[in-house]
């Protein structure tokens, strides 16, 4: 009966958690797009220490980034969407993120939307 | 008996059901999804990917990644990957070993049986192949049923009084529309049609397209340069869609879409329902001429349908509905998931036949559309199973040689309803050899017609003397639709006078050759017994029917040439009497009497060509 009742709170834990990714993303777009210095300084300041919270509060959910650049590609936890030759990487390695993926304790939440190379 | 699972073996995506606790469930896959990609992929290190995995690196991997293999099914197209070849039927069985896995993870115990659904129009060698698949994937497929048929079935249809359904399936890939009739048990699909390349990709692909042209309009900047913004574009729009079937308007909102020399971009827009049916108006239009000419061929209109049901996910666009309303004039029945619907009804067939409680006790039965013959002697076209039978049905006849020492027979099988083999449309041919020389008429054929609940035809031929046997099983593209059946069915009534004429020839013509034959043999036996008058008699007599035989052609008698063939075999068999008589004294000395029932039926039997029992085949000489 416990195990039932974690297993249906997990269920509707992930699929809030899904939900919220996509403004996770557009923060961290906001992030990048940040002005380095000048007036907007502060506030870019302000917005990045917001992320840092929302990144903790996730974390301790259990809900965690899939560290996947420079990684060999996987399927089971990433999503190719491209492809290219460069001989500079290895065989079948991630060599860019496009999206980051998720996991929500120990299942993929969100699967990495990557580029892989040869 | 374990339980029989359902199997909706789709070009884009696959579903499996069974029934539990008297309803059908949905069995999520490995992954927790109730559908699964029907995507097979090879990776370079020689592992094998199916579904979600595998659709997730095509990308990647595109040579050995395989997708929509069901469009080969049937064909003689082959793959070949790391120098292996392989059929559809083995890539279909990938798929299929791992539905069968993630269901016995999820009842807990093997699964050997199951149900698979194919579209209405698939042929023999579509189906065989999908029967083919499961066995592969050690499956034994109980059942291949209509996926038109099954979406009935989970809408509780087939205990329903008989009526005219339209099934409407829009999906990932394919717009399948089918007319069936279904009641009482009794299932006939009556037309089906469609368009091979029409799904849910397509609409997608209207908004993306039209949010890259809007974004250039207003800022100038072309987003489909860009393969990650393009990415976020595309997932956006099918979002939107999803959302555009419950409300009127939706907003798609994407920040920091691109970056520009002078700074960040956004994408802030609002698609409405009024907006997104305009963009997508010319592909809901395709499924209206697809809608009416099912109509057509089914000779129907649309008042005399009782249902549509809508199957596929795309059905659940709302102008999708409203299109069906307008074609149809009915409000379309949607109350089972369109996603899963058809594996639901294979489920539910699936418990039927395993005996499952809830299920209902009739089995669905499929109707042979067209009469399927074998071509004898004179070209006609002899009938064993009559159109409409039930299927599945089996039906036997004894035939014969043609002429004396025949030591093969062509079984030449037919489908079609004229009366000759010619006028119809050949499923097969084979060969029985091997027959022991005898004289015409005595080596017993028996021809066996079986048709199987899937609709495969097995003809076979049985030396019933040697026992040496003789199959095939047809696999030539014998799915007429139904505009070809009416025709067919049409011609034959137009032709059936002249076929009728034509075929009292041919009778008349194979009696008398049969008597002509008879009389020679007793004139060699007993000729010498009989008075000399009346051997001159008979011998003229035969000679003049011969004659008469020889003068007419078989494709083209006139009626005085049969007129004259009937009045030679009539004045032949008077004047033969008492030669025959002689025959029976004979053959009644030799048994002592009590043998004379046995010899009547032999004269019937060798008189008469049409008798019942044994037909004198046209087999061709070897």
């Amino acid at each position: 009966m416990k195990k039932k009742k974690t297993t249906m709170f997990d269920m509707g834990a992930r699929s809030m958690a899904e939900k919220l990714l996509p403004v996770v993303d557009n923060f961290e777009r906001a992030m990048l797009a940040a002005p380095a210095d000048g007036e907007g300084k502060a506030f870019a300041e302000g917005i990045t220490m917001i992320y840092n919270q929302m990144t903790k509060t996730l974390e301790d959910l259990g809900v965690k980034a899939i560290d996947c650049v420079g990684k060999e590609f996987d399927p089971n936890f990433h999503n190719a969407v491209m492809h290219i030759e460069d001989e500079n990487l290895g065989e079948n390695v991630v060599a860019e993120e496009l999206l980051k993926g998720y996991m929500y304790k120990d299942t993929v939440l969100r699967h990495s939307m990557v580029k892989v190379a040869n | 008996m374990g339980k029989i699972i359902g199997i909706d073996l789709g070009t884009t995506n696959s579903c499996v059901a069974v029934m539990e606790g008297g309803k059908p469930v949905v069995i999520p896959n490995s992954e927790g999804s109730r559908t699964t990609p029907s995507v097979v992929a090879f990776t370079k290190t020689g592992e094998r990917l199916i579904g979600e995995p595998a659709k997730r690196q095509a990308v990647t991997n595109s040579d050995r990644t395989i997708s929509s293999i069901k469009r080969h099914m049937g064909t003689d197209y082959k793959v070949t990957i790391d120098g292996k070849s392989y059929t559809p039927q083995e890539i279909s069985a990938m798929i299929l070993q791992k539905l069968k896995a993630d269901a016995e993870s999820y009842l807990g115990e093997k699964v050997t049986e199951a149900v698979i659904t194919v579209p209405a129009y698939f042929n023999d060698a579509q189906r065989q192949a999908t029967k083919d698949a499961g066995k592969i994937a050690g499956l034994d497929v109980k059942r291949i049923i209509n996926e038109p048929t099954a979406a009935a079935l989970a809408y509780g249809l087939d205990n329903d009084a008989e009526q005219k359904i339209m099934v409407y399936d829009l999906g990932g890939g394919t717009f399948d529309v089918s007319i069936i009739e279904i009641g009482d048990g009794v299932i006939e699909v009556l037309a089906t049609n469609g368009d091979t390349h029409l799904g849910g990709d397509d609409f997608d692909n209207k908004i993306t397209n039209w949010l890259v042209s809007e974004f250039k309009n207003a800022e100038g900047v072309d987003l489909s340069a860009d393969k990650m913004a393009l990415q976020r574009l595309k997932e956006a729009a099918e979002k939107a869609k999803k959302e555009l079937s419950t409300a009127t308007t939706t907003n798609i909102n994407l920040p920091f879409i691109t970056a520009t020399a002078e700074g960040p971009k956004h994408l802030d827009m609002t698609l409405t329902r009024a907006k997104f049916d305009e963009l997508t108006l010319d592909l809901i239009e395709r499924t209206a001429v697809p809608v009416q000419n099912a109509l057509k061929d089914a000779g129907i209109t649309s008042s005399e349908l009782g249902k549509v049901l809508l199957v596929g996910g795309s059905t659940r666009m709302i102008n999708a509905q409203d299109k069906v309303k307008s074609l149809t004039g009915k409000e379309p029945s949607k109350s089972i998931n369109p996603d899963e619907g058809v594996a639901i009804g294979a489920g539910i067939q699936g418990g039927k036949l395993s005996g499952e409680a809830g299920s209902g006790d009739v089995l669905l039965l499929d109707v042979t559309p067209l009469s399927l013959s074998i071509e004898t002697m004179g070209g006609v076209a002899t009938r064993l199973i009559e159109r409409n039978t039930t299927i599945p049905t089996k039906k036997s006849q004894i035939f014969s040689t043609a002429a004396d020492n025949q030591e093969a027979v062509d079984i030449h099988v037919v489908q079609g309803e004229r009366q000759f083999a010619r006028d119809n449309k050949t499923l097969g041919q084979f060969r029985l050899d091997g027959i022991l020389p005898a004289k015409r008429g005595v080596p017993q054929i028996e021809v066996t017609f079986d048709i199987d609940a899937n609709g495969i035809v097995n003809v076979s031929a049985k030396d019933l003397g040697t026992g040496k046997e003789q199959h095939i099983t047809i696999t030539a593209g014998s799915n007429m639709s139904d505009s070809d059946i009416d025709k067919a069915v049409k011609e034959a009534a137009e032709f059936e006078a002249q076929d009728k004429k034509r075929k009292e020839g041919i009778d008349a013509r194979n009696e008398a050759d049969s008597i002509v034959f008879q009389t020679e043999n007793a004139l060699k036996e007993v000729g010498d017994n009989l008075d000399a008058n009346d051997k001159a008699a008979v011998e003229a007599d035969l000679t003049t029917l011969k004659e008469a035989i020889n003068r007419a052609p078989i494709d083209a008698m006139t009626d005085d040439q049969i007129n004259d063939i009937k009045a030679g075999k009539e004045k032949l068999m008077e004047s033969a009497q008492k030669l025959f008589a002689k025959v029976y004294e004979q053959a009644g000395a030799a048994q002592n009497g009590g043998a004379t029932g046995a010899d009547t039926s032999g004269a019937q039997e060798a008189e008469t060509s049409s008798n019942d029992d044994v037909i004198d085949g046209d087999f061709k000489e070897v």
